[in-house]
């Protein structure tokens, strides 16, 4: 296999196994198996050509997790577009950022096609096309692809700034599968459970391409039936009788189900996770805590402790780069989770700011080699490319003991939330739009409460403004944050001109910025902490 | 009030663990309820399931405050 066409053409023998689609109850809706969903998908693509759309065209696919996506996705492929599945609105107030990311990815891609369902492409503001239905008996002529070629694009940012495009060749994304699939051994005797969204990497390739790959049985869910109902997930396993399943998801997901799931509420539910052999656990900082808890609510339920598989990537890199052991227990040394070693045919080294290697135990960026390196960003002309010299520069610290990764922190100015990664910038372009007064900016950054990670916001004012302004405008950014981002800023404060730590050139200074912030050294004009209004 | 849009206050004060006299209509959900993604399809879910009614995608992120949620329950329940 070399291409993504060879995949999806292997993948049209499978005649037993398939995707099972669940409603956002999570109850099942239809299942059909992979022959089926190529023998559509050929038709969808064949549908994208006659609907116009070129070679090298970037689709974006705005539907909900399901066959419909799964197929518009491969028929994409098929007709040489390059496909790219998108977040939907944000429930409670996210429809008009959601018109500002839509339009976003116009200007950045003005040959861009959106295929989105009546309801919400009524609502983008820009022309969309309804997903096409499979006719019958068409068929997508056979085309031939270079493993370099850009197979599709995943997006990395996207609020009000320019979009980035993430670009996957069919090489990156073999090279990739090839590599999980070694390091997990998994093959066709698995089957697969996914409630995470296909935009987001570990959801797209760690499990529905890998089940892909491997013709194994999947059973889709929404991330929205998971994150309503966590139960739904932990039963879709359980019931998944004579397979040994896989399923991961970010950290987020493991402690929402310790928090969700006490043990009253387990009582009666037949639960038995003894068949989950690989619980992978990334796209976030794995935190022992949330491990241990995990094991401690469903160890009783069968879950095997050594199911557990931390491990680290980004969708710079496809998606996987380090993999744990299978059957070891996670590995905890001075309060980092190990995330284990590279993939195959995968290189970490660890570099300090001059690009030197670090030896075993030093912390410095965390590089990159291999295959599942991805091709460039693409839609952004302002973003430096992530792989330079072969090398991809993660932006993520951590360290290397006899070839094991810890990761520890971040360089790259990144916040996460809930296993998404929000730019500052999308944070600060409100804090400015705000205030707007001459040489007054903003600076965002993490803090981690409760074990979460939370944003916090420094706007700088002249100082001068009437007692009453400062609230107002603290009103009008968290509104602004809220309503594009989905969550409420930990802590936005208001600091005199020139009070942010800056660089020579003038770019403010988010790290250090973070440090007198948490060191107390910063003088506030005014401060709203949540859950704790001081002025 | 309807007695669907009863129910859905109660829904929302139990979902969001507020009490019922901050839930005016103009009471925003994430800014001033300081309700959480987790809680939101919560409440999403409650309502749907309990109401037996559909919220859209597109619908759920037009509502923001607890006025918009009840204007949509009275309309469709």
């Amino acid at each position: 296999m070399k291409t993504v066409l060879d995949l999806i053409e292997n993948l049209g023998q499978e005649t037993e196994h398939g995707i099972t689609e669940h409603d956002r109850r999570g109850k099942p809706v239809v299942t059909r198996t992979y022959a089926e969903v190529v023998e559509r998908a050929r038709a969808i693509g064949a549908a994208f050509l006659e609907a116009g759309v070129e070679p090298g065209t970037p689709v974006f696919l705005q539907l909900p997790n399901g066959l419909q996506l799964v197929e518009s996705f491969l028929g994409g492929v098929l007709a040489g577009a390059l496909p790219c599945c998108l977040a939907p609105p944000r429930a409670l107030g996210g429809i008009e950022s959601f018109q500002a990311r839509i339009a976003g990815l116009f200007s950045a891609f003005p040959a861009a096609r959106l295929v989105a369902d009546e309801d919400t492409g009524e609502r983008c503001g820009q022309p969309y096309m309804l997903p096409p239905e499979p006719a019958p008996g068409a068929s997508c002529p056979p085309r031939e692809a270079d493993p370099e070629d850009v197979a599709f694009l995943q997006l990395t940012s996207g609020t009000t700034q320019a979009p980035r495009g993430v670009q996957i060749s069919h090489r990156a994304l073999l090279g990739n599968l090839d590599g999980i699939c070694h390091g997990g051994r998994q093959g066709p005797t698995d089957a697969y459970v996914s409630w995470l969204p296909l935009y987001h990497d570990m959801g797209l390739v760690g499990l529905l391409f890998c089940a892909l790959y491997t013709r194994s049985p999947l059973k889709l869910f929404r991330p929205e039936t998971f994150v309503a109902r966590p139960l739904t997930w932990l039963k879709a396993i359980s019931d998944f009788k004579g397979r040994r399943v896989i399923s991961t998801a970010p950290n987020f997901a493991y402690q929402h189900c310790v928090n969700a799931l006490p043990p009253k509420k387990l009582e009666g539910q037949g639960l038995d996770l003894s068949n989950w052999r690989l619980a992978g656990c990334g796209a976030e900082r794995v935190r022992p805590e949330t491990l241990e808890a995990f094991n401690a609510s469903f160890r009783p339920h069968g879950f095997p402790s050594n199911a557990f598989l931390p491990c680290y990537g980004m969708a710079e890199a496809t998606l996987a780069v380090t993999f744990t052991l299978l059957d070891g227990e996670p590995r905890v040394v001075d309060g980092h989770v190990s995330c284990g070693w590279p993939v195959r045919n995968t290189e970490v080294v660890i570099r300090d700011v001059e690009g030197n290697p670090q030896p075993d135990g030093v912390d410095g960026e965390i590089t990159v080699r291999g295959p599942g390196l991805c091709s460039g960003y693409t839609g952004d002309a302002n973003v430096p490319q992530p792989v330079r010299d072969g090398w991809l520069h993660t932006g993520d610290r951590g360290h290397l003991r006899d070839g094991e990764l810890f990761v520890t922190g971040r360089y790259k100015d990144l916040i996460i939330v809930e296993g998404h990664n929000v730019d500052p910038d999308e944070i600060e372009f409100h804090g400015d739009q705000v205030v707007q007064l001459p040489g007054c900016r903003s600076g965002a950054f993490s803090v981690e409460v409760d074990g979460r990670e939370r944003a916090v916001l420094v706007v700088e004012t002249s100082g001068k403004e009437p007692a009453e302004q400062l609230p107002a405008w603290a009103d009008e950014i968290g509104s602004r944050v809220a309503n594009s981002l989905g969550f409420k800023l930990y802590d936005l404060c208001f600091l005199r001109r020139g009070g942010l730590p800056t660089t020579s050139s003038g770019k403010v200074q988010r790290s250090k910025l973070r440090e007198r912030y948490l060191a107390d050294e910063l003088t506030f004009l005014w401060q709203q902490r949540a859950g704790n209004e001081t002025a | 009030m309807t007695p669907a849009e009863e129910k859905a206050l109660e829904i929302l004060s139990t979902v969001c663990n507020v009490p019922r006299e901050k839930l005016v209509p103009e009471a925003r959900l994430i800014q001033d309820l300081d309700i959480d993604s987790v809680v939101t399809l919560d409440l999403l879910m409650e309502l749907e399931e309990t109401l037996g009614i559909d919220i859209p995608e597109v619908k759920a992120a037009e509502m923001q405050t607890v006025g918009d949620v009840l204007a949509y329950v009275k309309e469709h329940a």
